[in-house]
């Protein structure tokens, strides 16, 4: 496996690595606070404003190869500044795009692909570049923690902008909060490799990427990061409206959405410090059995609001635990030296979930007036993502054998 | 097999351990303290009713 000595002391990596995951993953996160006042001002739908978040979902997963091929190339560093600056002039596109279309652009493309720029792969292909595989998981936790994190936060801090700023000086605010992450990236910089400590790029990207999507144990990830997307943004988007049907008030998916945000962080810490002593294959499928195991239960249960908060508070542990188990096998696995661009390959997956879980829920909601079909792909899909996570190998795999048995 | 605590992740090969417990105590409790300021935020009813109106969108 390709290694490198440590550069950037474990310290800055995590706390710049976490703070710009904080700033990348939590501005986009409350979002949707800014449907109702952008529709009422513009006198748009909220067809045009959920399609510009359709199309950033999009952007963010095609980017991420891109985004990962560079950095993996050039270096962190410059797709950080890069990815900083498309989300501060996204966001101000956010605020003045006189148009639809330009708001689509703005919003959906500048933003999806500043996300790309700035979020996980990026950052963990700089951990894993800095910080020892022994501690590499852990460390990957702690940044997905803070990513989590900024979720939580941003959410309450965004609504609390619109109310004193406005809905559009706000996010100008955001426009130069977001900037912040070009001084953090300066503390990502790795330097310039020497033959002594660079990565060994023994291969060419094309070649890479033969190799990984031969490996049955990629594909294995793949379909395991699909439904980690699927049932998460299922969840996420939809929950609400099923809890209207249930006959709950709104409040109680309001602090369902509190409790899956201060649950996720320990999830995702805990994945990442498990990872450093368990087969993260194990706990890979330990997550995904166990939301299943969580859906059913919760199904089975009369609905009440207290139902409602343990299930938030069990999903939100599960939330996004996936992400630094996955992450570290394909590190593990591949080495680091074309780590990003298959870290941006399997966040493509995710994606993919993530559009069908929407998708699927509404029209299958249309089709049946009820989500109970969408609950149950949800849940035979975790016992798959399961049991497909069991063979996965994580040793390093064996360049002299082109064709390693998987 | 590894037995450190969750929050003290093993050392790197030929690094010694920095931190020291206290230090970690103190971390884990700021970033409890942290966390259950953040929920607190959203149980204000105001921003309750916010969120509950926006909410199929938050994710």
């Amino acid at each position: 496996m390709n290694t490198t000595s440590s550069k950037i002391p474990l310290w800055q990596v995590l706390a710049c690595g976490a703070a710009i995951v904080t700033l990348s993953m939590g501005i986009r996160h409350g979002f949707g606070l800014w449907l109702q006042p952008i529709t009422q001002a513009q006198g748009w739908t909220r067809e045009s404003f959920s399609f510009a978040m359709a199309i950033q979902n999009l952007s963010w997963g095609v980017f991420g190869v891109f985004a990962g091929m560079v950095a993996d190339r050039f270096g962190a560093f410059k797709v950080l500044l890069v990815g900083g600056v498309l989300y501060a002039l996204g966001l101000v596109g956010m605020a003045l795009s006189p148009t639809v279309w330009a708001f689509t652009l703005t919003t959906g493309i500048l933003i999806g692909a500043a996300q790309a720029g700035t979020t996980y792969a990026i950052v963990y292909g700089v951990i894993g570049r800095n910080i020892a595989a022994e501690r590499r998981s852990w460390a990957m936790g702690v940044a997905a923690a803070a990513g989590s994190f900024g979720q939580f936060l941003m959410v309450p801090v965004e609504g609390w902008l619109i109310a004193s700023l406005g809905w559009q000086t706000a996010l100008l605010a955001l426009a130069t909060a977001a900037l912040i992450i070009l001084p953090l990236a300066v503390g990502l910089r790795e330097p310039v490799a020497t033959p002594g400590n660079a990565v060994k790029r023994d291969q060419t990207i094309l070649q890479a990427l033969t190799e990984a999507f031969r490996y049955r144990s990629f594909q294995l990830l793949m379909v395991g990061y699909f439904v980690c997307g699927f049932q998460v943004v299922f969840i996420g988007v939809h929950m609400p409206s099923y809890l209207k049907d249930q006959g709950l008030a709104p409040q109680v998916a309001s602090t369902a959405l509190a409790l899956i945000g201060l649950f996720n962080v320990f999830g995702t810490y805990a994945a990442g410090a498990l990872g450093q002593r368990l087969a993260k294959r194990h706990i890979l499928a330990a997550i995904y059995l166990l939301r299943s195991i969580a859906i059913v239960t919760f199904l089975s249960v009369p609905i009440s609001p207290m139902s409602v908060y343990v299930f938030a508070a069990v999903m939100g542990v599960l939330w996004l635990s996936t992400v630094p188990p996955t992450n570290a096998v394909v590190a593990q696995i591949f080495g680091l030296a074309h780590f990003s661009m298959l870290g941006g390959f399997v966040f493509f997956s995710h994606q993919i979930g993530s559009f069908m879980g929407v998708w699927l829920g509404g029209v299958l909601y249309d089709r049946t007036g009820s989500y109970d079909i969408v609950w149950y792909i949800a849940i035979a899909l975790g016992v798959l993502a399961a049991l497909v996570n069991l063979p996965v190998r994580e040793q390093s795999i064996q360049r002299d054998d082109l064709r390693p048995a998987t | 097999m590894n037995t450190h605590h969750l929050t003290n992740p093993p050392p790197a090969a030929g690094q010694p351990a920095r931190t020291h417990g206290w230090a970690r105590g103190l971390s884990a409790l700021v970033a409890v303290l942290l966390l259950m300021g953040v929920f607190s935020l959203y149980l204000q009813p105001d921003f309750l009713l916010t969120l509950a109106d926006q909410l199929w969108a938050c994710f």
